[in-house]
């Protein structure tokens, strides 16, 4: 059947902790879970977990309803500094759960410090999720709602040549193929793409998806499941878009400057490290970060633990890198 | 990622969590991690800031996992727990404690107790070579300078005795807290010729078997088998009159499920299990009866309805071994350390 490689080691801290967590769900995400996934994590619980952050860095939250794909009516929701006034950098929000479940609060936590320190304006966007609506709506959707956020940059109190489009996970996957089409379509203009463990390509062919099966979060089958959802008989053939698996794109010229981070024991490592890889080599800047040890969202998971610190503090180096005065 | 496995958060405050607590110190210990990441550990477990205090250093952590200014002394009115060699560790929770707070600290203090004592072995400590000397996975060239530092190379045969980890550790032979699969077990090694000194303690033991001392990590296998077969009734169990027994267990811990026969059996109340021990013990119908106080024509009764459970008749001979096999196989499957 499969051949399972093998994988460098989980890191001691991050292993425990997946010791104590590892039975809520197995690390094989079939189909059958999607509804079983969705029900758990369901808008209302999202936000209700981060409400307690935003109100202790004094943020507020606005939801409009704007054009999506084809003029179908979605959500984006607006997080800025309670009564804020004047221009500053815009964080364009891409959120992650493997292309099939999540909202658009998920992993906003992880952005909540920024937009206080550095009076940015935060839009989030709910895409529309597959199977669903399979590819492009996700990406498409993401794409209408960099466009009305880069139209209504005034209104937002956003300076339109510093906006950083970020996500993590498929949200890191739809980040790049947002970019992606921003460049093609001559869209707006993007200052950075901050791309945390992003899901890149469909294809399904690295030596670290063979490493991850069966173990860790979001391996293999998991990831199979997620691309099958998005491009359903397209996974894998010639019929899938650079915007869809951004992997696939020969030409990376001409795109924001990047930040890429994963774990050297998840899926992603191989496609990740090749991204940067390509991005340096059509002379865009880049910086790659590989976490020793680390699983799928590895960060999110045990925050505590001293390479989960570590990816935590580089990450936010880039940003006031990018950001800072 | 968070939203598909969680997020490793505090522990409820109401509810125990022993499971978890057991088995995020367990998996920490496994992995050989020093002090500061146990801390991590148990301060983020426990969602309040740990620390230790040490001859040499001390430490502090709060629940972010960040390091906190170190430490001069322990709290006044915390809670704290001896790590060993006047060494202290403690969780600074304001207002009431958390139902899992003493758990966190005692996990903490035995695996900060284990991680130090590593670190001694680099030195002088005897610890750390008795876990390198039942350790299968260490080369023969660890274990044979871990032996010749505990002065056990020049002896024709020594064994492993397996203790619970909360036992008193003996003054006259080295030993160490060890992690195993079952949790973790004080590991004692003495010479095959003094066996006479492991009786006086009052805990469990498992004796391992008398083998030659590159054989260690054969010996203390063989000693957690005979620890884990220990009961109220039986608190010393030698492996050397286990016989094939340990073969089963081995075979046994290879299989990832219990086997049926156990399963049928662990599900019987503890009353006819103690009917059939006493049928397998006393080898009669009349003998159980007697044993248990009850009419034999009752025990008839009952034992055919306890052999339409199990799926064969314990009185048969057939059975009977079965029955046996089946009652090692779920004392076997029992933690050695419930506490």
């Amino acid at each position: 059947m499969t051949d399972i490689l093998a994988r460098p080691p989980f890191d001691p801290e991050l292993e425990a902790a997946l010791a104590v967590l590892g039975d809520q769900l197995p690390s094989t995400i079939t189909p059958e879970f999607i509804p079983l996934m969705r029900q758990g994590q369901a808008g209302p619980v999202v936000f209700d977990q981060l409400a307690p952050l935003l109100a202790e860095h004094d943020l507020e939250t606005r939801d409009v309803t704007i054009p999506g794909h084809d003029g179908d009516e979605i959500a984006v929701s607006i997080v800025s500094r309670r009564g804020r006034t004047g221009v500053g950098p815009g964080i364009f929000h891409t959120h992650g759960g493997g292309m099939i479940v999540g909202d658009r609060w998920v992993g906003v936590a992880s952005f909540v410090e920024w937009i206080a320190r550095y009076d940015a304006v935060l839009v989030t966007v709910e895409y529309r999720l597959a199977p669903e609506f399979p590819d492009p709506y996700p990406v498409e959707d993401c794409y209408a709602g960099l466009v009305w956020t880069a139209a209504h940059a005034a209104e937002l109190g956003i300076d339109p040549d510093r906006i950083l489009i970020a996500g993590a996970s498929a949200g890191g996957g739809l980040a790049a193929g947002t970019a992606l089409l921003a460049r093609d379509r001559s869209g707006p203009a993007l200052l950075g793409q901050l791309l945390i463990c992003p899901m890149l390509d469909d294809r399904d062919v690295t030596v670290s998806t063979k490493q991850i099966d069966g173990v860790g979060v979001w391996d293999r089958g998991s990831n199979v499941t997620g691309w099958s959802a998005l491009l359903g008989e397209r996974r894998g053939t010639a019929e899938v878009s650079i915007y869809a698996s951004p992997a696939r794109a020969t030409d990376l010229s001409g795109l924001p400057p990047a930040y890429i981070d994963c774990g050297s024991a998840e899926v992603f490592r191989d496609e990740d490290v090749a991204y940067a890889t390509k991005l340096w080599e059509a002379g865009v800047q880049a910086e790659l970060h590989v976490w020793a040890g680390g699983f799928h969202g590895f960060d999110l998971l045990a925050p505590q633990a001293a390479v989960s610190q570590a990816s935590t503090a580089a990450r936010d180096n880039w940003v006031s890198r990018l950001l800072g005065d | 990622m968070q939203e598909l496995v969680g997020r490793l958060t505090a522990l409820d405050p109401e509810a125990s969590q022993t499971l978890k607590v057991v088995t995020y110190f367990d998996a920490l210990v496994a992995a050989g991690v020093g002090a500061e990441a146990l801390l991590r550990g148990a301060a983020a477990l426990s969602g309040a800031p740990v620390g230790f205090l040490g001859s040499a250093r001390g430490l502090r952590v709060g629940q972010d996992g960040r390091r906190l200014p170190s430490p001069v002394a322990p709290p006044v009115g915390g809670r704290v727990r001896t790590v060993g060699d006047g060494a202290v560790c403690w969780l600074e929770r304001s207002g009431d404690p958390h139902a899992n707070d003493a758990m966190v600290l005692e996990r903490l203090a035995i695996a900060l107790g284990i991680s130090e004592a590593r670190r001694a072995a680099g030195g002088s400590g005897l610890a750390g070579a008795v876990e390198i000397a039942v350790n299968p996975h260490a080369t023969a060239e660890e274990r044979g300078s871990a032996i010749a530092r505990l002065q056990l190379d020049a002896e024709p045969r020594v064994r492993a005795v397996a203790a619970p980890h909360d036992a008193e550790p003996p003054r006259d032979a080295p030993s160490a807290v060890v992690a195993t699969r079952h949790g973790l077990v004080r590991a004692v090694l003495r010479r095959a010729e003094e066996p006479g000194s492991v009786r006086a303690e009052t805990a469990q033991l498992g004796l391992g078997l008398a083998l030659p001392p590159e054989r260690l990590p054969e010996s203390w296998a063989s000693a957690l088998v005979a620890l884990r077969l220990t009961d109220d009734a039986r608190p010393l169990v030698d492996a050397a009159e286990l016989g094939g027994l340990l073969l089963l267990a081995e075979a046994a811990d290879a299989r990832s499920e219990p086997h049926p026969d156990a399963v049928t059996l662990a599900a019987l109340d503890p009353r006819a299990i103690a009917l059939l021990d006493a049928l397998a013990e006393t080898g009669s119908v009349r003998g159980a009866a007697a044993r248990c106080g009850i009419h034999h024509s009752t025990v008839q009764e009952r034992l055919l309805v306890l052999g339409r459970r199990l799926g064969y008749d314990p009185r048969s001979p057939q059975g009977r071994t079965r029955y046996a096999v089946a009652r090692v196989l779920v004392t076997l499957s029992v933690a050695p350390n419930p506490h």
